[in-house]
């Protein structure tokens, strides 16, 4: 609580969305706190995680949003995609159904966040392969047709769980560097923020000590 | 520390033995962050005593109190309700005892059979029960009771699921068949939940029935609608409590559906140490929505002082202060006080829902069009 404010040079904002009980809350939990949570209660609204990174040398922020993943919820939870930079797009690899949404889902994605925003296709639950109900292939598929980001990843043993949150950062960063994401653009889901620390180096020419940098 | 002699009140408890599990009066595990282990003096007890006589005189006579000294029963609900006769008191309050529903229900053509009948409650609920449900509904159901207060004995014990859970499914599924336009929502699961730690389940299901059409008549409807005016008339009713977070909240485009909805949809029973939750209960069951209201408003007054406030450099920071209230303002006593104390009364509360109401109309007037959904608007 007490790490000063200053300690990273970006913030991230990321959403996680997809169908009930796909274990969203849980690969945060994971990615946040490095442990499975086996009781997760389910998110009523949103739930928030943050997490610091780094990335080629640049610390970033993540702010994470958990959103609940029941139908009806969605009408409140789509002012949260407001200014993501990531989207983390979960679907449970045992539930064929929770597959299926998914274009509804990457609808809702791409028409509530900006072009630039990378959206990242998890299938959870890989350490239950025996109850597989969606195979890697055709999940693959999916994702090169709809130019997303995919991984398979396992809340409950880790696995993947760290790549597919820093995968999405690095090709946020990437987009930053190569000029694609205009951190000045309303809603980009970035801030940046001056650095203190030793690797002090303000990339971007922005003005430093800027009280209020919401963006989000 | 001495126990009082033929306390029938079970509020006395033995402190927790180190090495195994402990559960506190409402089923609640030794180590998980909700156990509230109370110890109750002499002094205290005779107290108690007390209060219950006036409640058991009181549900005595419940009729003619309710309608000629109502002042009486909201001052006695403020104080808080007797544990051993909170079940009892809720019930009366929301009219969910069994009289209220033979009355009410058994005049309906389906439920004729049942207008004579002394247990027409627990019929009545197993006729729901047991009426056909979409099979999805109750996969999605049976999916979440596994979910729901994973610390409490009721539901889990030993590392495994406890009875708890099969009555939780049970209410929810009778619920969904008693309202089916309403159908199952995520957030009745912790209401369902809480009322089953205090009564059994046909009581449950005909308390939950209540609160959804009398309390917060529309909140688990789909779409939300009425939660997300109460949200806006919330986010309102912040300035003449705390103006400065109104201006930041507003200034940082803080919404209230990003903070609010988890309070409102599971009246609390997230966020509050059970007993500050029965005492809201309490308070609820008498006065009704604008209980949450004053809760919420104190919630957010204590959550961000001024100098929290300041040092708040974006919403995300906002946020997060407000997911995590500041210890004091979990004391059940504490925050009692200072929902009497906030400056907004029901006429502000009236304004603002007059207010925001017309607001909504009108963007559901723009937006019809688009979505093609009359229904809601008249």
């Amino acid at each position: 609580m007490a790490a000063g404010p200053y300690n990273y040079s970006y913030i991230f904002k990321y959403i996680i969305i997809g169908d009930m009980g796909v274990g969203k809350s849980c690969l945060l939990h994971q990615f946040t706190e490095k442990k499975f949570m086996a009781d997760c209660p389910h998110t009523i609204g949103v739930e928030f995680g943050t997490r610091i990174i780094e990335v080629a040398g640049q610390k970033i922020k993540l702010q994470i949003w958990d959103t609940a993943g029941q139908e009806r919820f969605r009408a409140v939870t789509r002012s949260y995609y407001r200014g993501a930079a990531g989207a983390l797009m979960v679907y449970d690899i045992t539930r064929r159904t929770t597959y299926n949404h998914l274009s509804s889902w990457l609808t809702d994605a791409r028409n509530l966040t900006n072009p630039n925003t990378v959206i990242f296709l998890i299938g959870n639950k890989s350490d239950l392969d025996a109850q597989r109900d969606v195979t890697y292939d055709e999940a693959k598929q999916f994702a090169e047709e709809n130019g997303l980001m995919f991984l398979e990843c396992s809340a409950k043993t880790g696995e993947n769980v760290e790549d597919a949150f820093l995968d999405t950062a690095k090709k946020i960063y990437k987009n930053i560097q190569d000029g694609s994401l205009d951190l000045n653009a309303a809603e980009s889901g970035v801030q940046h923020k001056p650095s203190n620390g030793p690797r002090g180096a303000n990339l971007g020419g922005e003005s430093s000590g800027n009280k209020d940098p919401c963006s989000c | 520390m001495t126990t009082p002699n033929g306390n029938s009140f079970c509020m006395e408890e033995e402190p927790p033995a180190p090495s195994e599990t402990h559960h506190d009066m409402l089923g609640f595990r030794s180590d998980c962050s909700q156990y509230h282990h109370r110890q109750i003096s002499i002094k205290d007890t005779k107290k108690l005593r007390k209060r219950e006589n006036k409640w058991l005189k009181m549900i005595g006579k419940w009729d003619r109190t309710i309608e000629r000294r109502f002042p009486l029963i909201r001052k006695r609900c403020r104080k808080g309700i007797p544990f051993s006769l909170r079940a009892r008191a809720w019930q009366h309050l929301c009219k969910s005892d069994n009289e209220s529903i033979r009355i009410r229900f058994g005049t309906e053509e389906n439920f004729e059979s049942y207008k004579e009948d002394k247990d027409a409650a627990y019929k009545m609920y197993n006729h729901y029960l047991t009426a056909n449900t979409n099979p999805e509904v109750v996969m999605e159901i049976k999916q979440d009771v596994g979910r729901q207060f994973p610390n409490n004995k009721l539901f889990y014990e030993n590392g495994k699921s406890n009875l708890g859970q099969e009555s939780l499914a049970n209410v929810l599924i009778a619920f969904t068949n008693a309202r089916p336009r309403t159908g199952y929502c995520q957030g009745q699961g912790p209401v369902a939940a809480f009322l089953l730690m205090h009564m059994p389940e046909h009581e449950a299901f005909w308390t939950l029935i209540r609160i959804c059409d009398q309390y917060i008549c529309g909140y688990f409807d789909d779409g939300l609608r009425t939660l997300r005016l109460d949200a806006e008339i919330l986010m309102n009713l912040i300035k003449y409590v705390h103006p400065k977070a109104s201006k930041k909240m507003k200034a940082m485009d803080v919404r209230p559906a990003e903070f609010m909805i988890e309070w409102f949809m599971c009246l609390f029973t997230r966020t509050f140490p059970w007993p500050t939750c029965e005492r809201i209960w309490d308070m609820f069951f008498c006065e009704g929505v604008k209980v949450l209201f004053r809760v919420a408003l104190v919630l957010i007054k204590e959550c961000l002082p001024n100098d929290v406030l300041k040092a708040c450099t974006n919403k995300f920071d906002i946020l997060s202060k407000l997911r995590s209230p500041p210890a004091k303002v979990l004391k059940e006593d504490y925050l009692i006080q200072q929902c009497k104390e906030l400056p907004v009364n029901e006429y502000h509360m009236e304004k603002e829902h007059r207010k925001q109401l017309r607001n909504m109309r009108a963007c559901e007037v723009i937006s019809v069009p688009q979505n093609g959904d009359t229904s809601e608007v008249n």
